[in-house]
């Protein structure tokens, strides 16, 4: 008999008895997962733009994808925020996510500003650091503005020093404040004699020592780090064991070589060892410089910043170059380290480290990391649906980490505002669950509020059609 | 005391939420339960409830809500209850078994889809619809309420890649010889269907199949083809194929009559087809089909009996069809009347198909005075009340204000077993009429579902000494996964008359009545 299809192979979006009935007479037929997109009337815009416009974004998204893949991330030192951060002055401090004022700082940064204050000498006492901040003597800013990750409350002073990584391709940088430990100013916001005495020994011994190390013998390859750690369990965000260790293995003998004294190179070890997070700043400085390398890309729809402080998060796009969409921050599900806390003594999500998932790292690479499922009881499967779930919001695969989870192929890098809202899927981010009176109480992840990716969105197809 | 309960972010299909709301409904202490996604449209639903506070009216469309009213202490287990469903959703622990998300990632993933069948919400299915077509399938929608201007969209790039675009609002279809839809199993022959009529198709391809012929093609529409503004975009797209379609041998078109630019455009087309046509405008004028040298059915039932004959090359007989099968069926109407001592008079008709209350009441208008319905059509007079019947009365039960929250009764004909009850009470209703349809994407076991009134109206009409003529059709084929000698066995055992098609069962049913309101 003449056939209008042929062998008919369906698809089924809405009721199951549908596929059921085609399925009943052998037909194959899979049951779309829908769910209702979240702004119908954005995605139909989208559809109507014209064919040449839409030319010109495959175009810029492609480049940017070839970009982050070329990328490549070197730890060159750790240098004096003044010295190295764009943009940086001596009577400013930064903290993480969207920019904000001091009226609306939650209490952690509030507090790490005003310990910023004292620790880089602005002011005496904090009752003077306040008043200054509210005249305006003492200048707030946000970390991601200056290209700098801030992790945590993300408190940078300008005597405070920063892992420099720079993209030796593009020479582009990024920077993050070095691991203080389990107490410190820059992530948690706490200032105390024994917080400066560490960031004093961090600024005057252990950064130079570094530095010299690294430009005597070379900088270490970030992205050779984590190409090899995602096949040891890291995820770079949440998990970053392996990492550390290849780091350790890294820098050693080049601090053995520099000829500085045992009792100093000795202390610079104890820094990297005491906590196996140590790699965590490198991983998110290197992918700040990564990212920068897609940063203003007429036409690019790709996200380039995702940052929190405690209130609000905050996304750039490419094409829009440093520019803002906000929502407020999303709250953590996951394990808290005690019985004694729980969601209620959390804040929302504070600190710009979800750059990592910028590049694909983090959330995105959770088939990397089955471990970090465990927060949330996951296991393998529950990484793995994680990491193709990701997929379908990015432009491209970071070719550069092939995980054996994925099949050797690697996680989805570059959200795409666009899949986005066309997926309804909004990203999720790892991270660590940062309790109302400072300090970390858990670690978990948190899935992101779609509101700034609409109006991102908007503002682009209004652009576009201009 | 009303109590609800919000799991947000938390989107499901109409299917599990029905279930949940049985299912929690069912539990010790619930008097009543409904579950809803918080659309706006739900949310009515909701204020009907009296569920509608603070919270649920600030729930999404992908937040879940369960709103009981029950004794106090029930939401524990309405949470147990609702979690146990939602975790059996799950699939086995593991199962790698990728389920795509969206159109796009199938479409990418699996180059060899070809048919995209879509029952969205109207506001959402031409988004996805159209994202089937770019990709290259065809689209079966069901979906109603789908902005004309996206109808108009998704058939004008039907016709640009040369995709069939059946519906909005589609019921049925055959295509290489696959039933989709909610739609029987019939044997592959020569006849081929055009059809603007979910139940329409359905009702002509079975009796084509239940005396012996076959469907080759059977091409749904959607109600809104044949407008003006649609100009009969699947229709032409239809007919050109079964024209160019060597296995068919004989044209159907069912539709109600198009606007008149559109007829114009049909009727064109019919005169280049070289092949017998066949015509069912349901209500329109018999001059004008017979003008465009096509056959003018006034029945559906008549429909499929020009297409079977012209199938076997005979030639369809002239004459008065309705006349003929009244004649037939008169005497069984004398001997039903015969029975109905109880003083009562009238006619009340409760339909699963829409075009089968259509049929109904163009038939029954010319036979019986005093007809209300709620479908606006033909010359009947509006329902005051669409719960409440008056005098005779067809009522269609896919009307939007009975289904809200609930599966369209070709689905599932749950929703007639309260109104069979309420109908069949009332010591005015003398016969008592409606339909089954069967087939793929349908209950299990409609006669089943509605078992239990029929038999109850049975006894409390026994109880009070009188007699109720109960008439049904039963749309449906031996193929279809239902049974269809069982399903008709249940009911003929409750005394239900049932009659192989819905135009027959109208009729025999104005029969009785004519006799009983002399």
């Amino acid at each position: 008999m003449s056939e209008i299809i042929g062998k008919i192979k369906a698809i089924n979006l809405g009721l199951e008895g549908f596929g059921d009935g085609l399925r009943g007479q052998g037909v194959s037929v899979d049951q779309i997962k829908w769910k209702p997109p979240i702004n119908v009337g954005l995605l139909k815009k989208l559809d109507r733009l014209d064919p040449t416009i839409v030319e010109k974004i495959e175009a810029a998204n492609k480049q940017a994808i070839a970009n982050m893949l070329a990328a490549e991330p070197h730890w060159i030192g750790i240098k004096k925020a003044i010295d190295v951060v764009p943009g940086m002055k001596p009577n400013m401090i930064l903290h993480s996510g969207p920019p904000n004022d001091w009226d609306h700082l939650i209490s952690t940064q509030k507090k790490g500003v005003v310990g910023g204050a004292l620790h880089a000498g602005l002011a005496k006492t904090k009752e003077e650091a306040i008043a200054m901040i509210k005249a305006g003597e003492i200048e707030l800013g946000s970390c991601n503005d200056h290209f700098c990750v801030g992790a945590g409350a993300g408190i940078v002073t300008a005597n405070m020093v920063v892992n420099v990584s720079k993209d030796l391709r593009t020479g582009l940088e990024g920077y993050c404040i070095p691991f203080e430990g389990r107490v410190g100013l820059g992530v948690w916001g706490v200032y105390n004699e024994e917080v400066e005495r560490n960031l004093r020994e961090i600024e005057d011994e252990f950064g130079p020592a570094v530095t010299m190390a690294l430009e005597k013998f070379g900088p270490i390859d970030v992205r050779s780090i984590i190409a090899r750690s995602m096949q040891m369990g890291d995820e770079i965000h949440t998990r970053q064991t392996a990492a550390g260790l290849i780091l350790v293995s890294e820098i050693v003998p080049k601090l053995l070589d520099t000829g500085l004294p045992n009792k100093l190179i000795n202390k610079c070890i104890a820094q990297f060892t005491a906590t196996e997070r140590w790699f965590h700043p490198l991983g998110m400085s290197g992918g700040m410089s990564i990212a920068r390398s897609i940063k203003g890309i007429p036409y690019c729809t790709l996200v380039t910043s995702i940052a929190q402080n405690g209130v609000k998060t905050g996304i750039k796009v490419s094409h829009f170059g440093e520019r803002w969409f906000t929502a407020p921050a999303p709250r953590f599900v996951g394990s808290y380290f005690s019985s004694e806390w729980g969601p209620e003594d959390a804040v929302p999500y504070m600190g710009d480290s979800t750059v990592t998932e910028v590049v694909g790292m983090g959330a995105f690479a959770a088939a990397a990391a089955p471990v970090v499922m465990r927060l949330r009881d996951g296991g393998y499967r529950e990484a793995i649906a994680q990491s193709r779930e990701m997929q379908q919001i990015t432009y491209g695969i970071n070719s550069n980490y092939p995980i054996p989870l994925l099949d050797f192929t690697g996680p989805g890098m570059g959200i795409d505002v666009r899949k986005v809202i066309e997926t309804g899927i909004t990203p999720i981010c790892h991270g660590g669950i940062i309790s109302k009176d400072g300090g970390q109480i858990g670690a978990g992840a948190a899935r992101f509020p779609s509101d700034h990716y609409m109006a991102a969105l908007e503002a682009l197809i209004d652009d576009f059609s201009k | 005391m009303i109590q609800t309960m919000i799991k947000s972010n938390n989107y499901m299909d109409s299917v599990f939420l029905m279930k949940t709301g049985k299912a929690v409904g069912a539990l010790d202490g619930v008097k009543k339960a409904v579950a809803v996604m918080g659309t706006d449209l739900n949310k009515t639903v909701l204020r009907e409830f009296g569920a509608l506070n603070a919270e649920t009216e600030a729930a999404g469309t992908n937040d879940l809500i369960v709103a009981v009213d029950a004794d106090e202490d029930v939401m524990a287990a309405v949470e147990e209850c609702l979690a146990g469903l939602l975790n059996a959703k799950k699939p086995a622990s593991g199962s790698t078994a990728q389920q795509y998300v969206s159109v796009e990632q199938a479409a990418a993933a699996d180059p060899e889809l070809n048919l995209a069948v879509i029952s969205l919400p109207g506001d959402f299915a031409a988004y996805e619809g159209i994202k089937a077509l770019k990709a290259g399938m065809h689209v079966f929608m069901f979906s109603d309420n789908v902005p004309l201007e996206d109808e108009l969209e998704m058939k004008r790039i039907g016709r640009e890649k040369g995709l069939l675009v059946m519906g909005p609002g589609a019921g049925t279809a055959i295509i290489d010889n696959i039933s989709i839809g909610l739609m029987s199993k019939v044997r592959r022959k020569h006849i081929g269907i055009v059809a603007a009529s979910g139940s329409g198709l359905q009702e002509v391809a079975m009796l084509v199949h239940n005396w012996g012929e076959g469907i080759s093609q059977a091409i749904g529409t959607g109600g809104r083809d044949l407008s003006k503004e649609v100009g009969g975009s699947t229709m032409l797209m239809g007919m050109d194929i079964l024209k160019n379609d060597p296995d068919t041998d004989v044209i159907v078109l069912i539709s109600k009559p198009p606007h008149p630019d559109t007829m114009a455009k049909m009727f064109a087309a019919v005169k280049t087809m070289g092949k017998p046509v066949v015509i069912f405008f349901l209500g329109g004028k018999a001059s004008d089909v017979e003008a465009s040298g096509a056959y003018c059915a006034k029945t559906l039932e008549e429909a499929a009996s020009m297409a079977v004959a012209l199938a076997r090359g005979e030639t369809p007989e002239k004459g008065d069809y309705v006349a003929s099968v009244c004649e037939e069926l008169l005497p069984l109407a004398k001997a039903e009347a015969a029975k109905l001592t109880g003083g009562q008079k009238y006619l009340r008709g409760l339909f699963c198909g829409g075009t089968h209350s259509e049929e109904a009441v163009m038939l029954l208008q010319e036979m019986i005075s005093d007809l209300y319905s709620n479908i606006n059509f033909g010359h009947v007079t509006m329902m005051e009340n669409r719960h409440v019947s008056t005098k005779n009365c067809l009522v269609d039960m896919g009307d939007e204000e009975f289904t809200v929250g609930k599966p369209h009764p070709v689905m599932d004909p749950s929703i007639l077993n309260d109104r069979l009850v309420q109908e069949g009470s009332d010591p005015d209703t003398a016969i008592l009429l409606f339909d089954l349809l069967l087939g793929y994407g349908v209950h299990e076991d409609p006669a089943g579902t509605i078992a239990d009134s029929l038999r109850q109206i049975r006894e409390k009409t026994e109880a009070e000494g009188r007699h109720i003529c109960m008439i049904a059709s039963i749309c449906g084929t031996d193929l279809d996964p239902q049974d269809y000698q069982k399903q008709k066995k249940t009911l003929e055992d409750l005394g239900v008359i049932v009659l192989e098609s819905n135009g027959r069962a109208a009729l025999l049913s104005g029969l009785i009545a004519k006799e009983v309101q002399k």
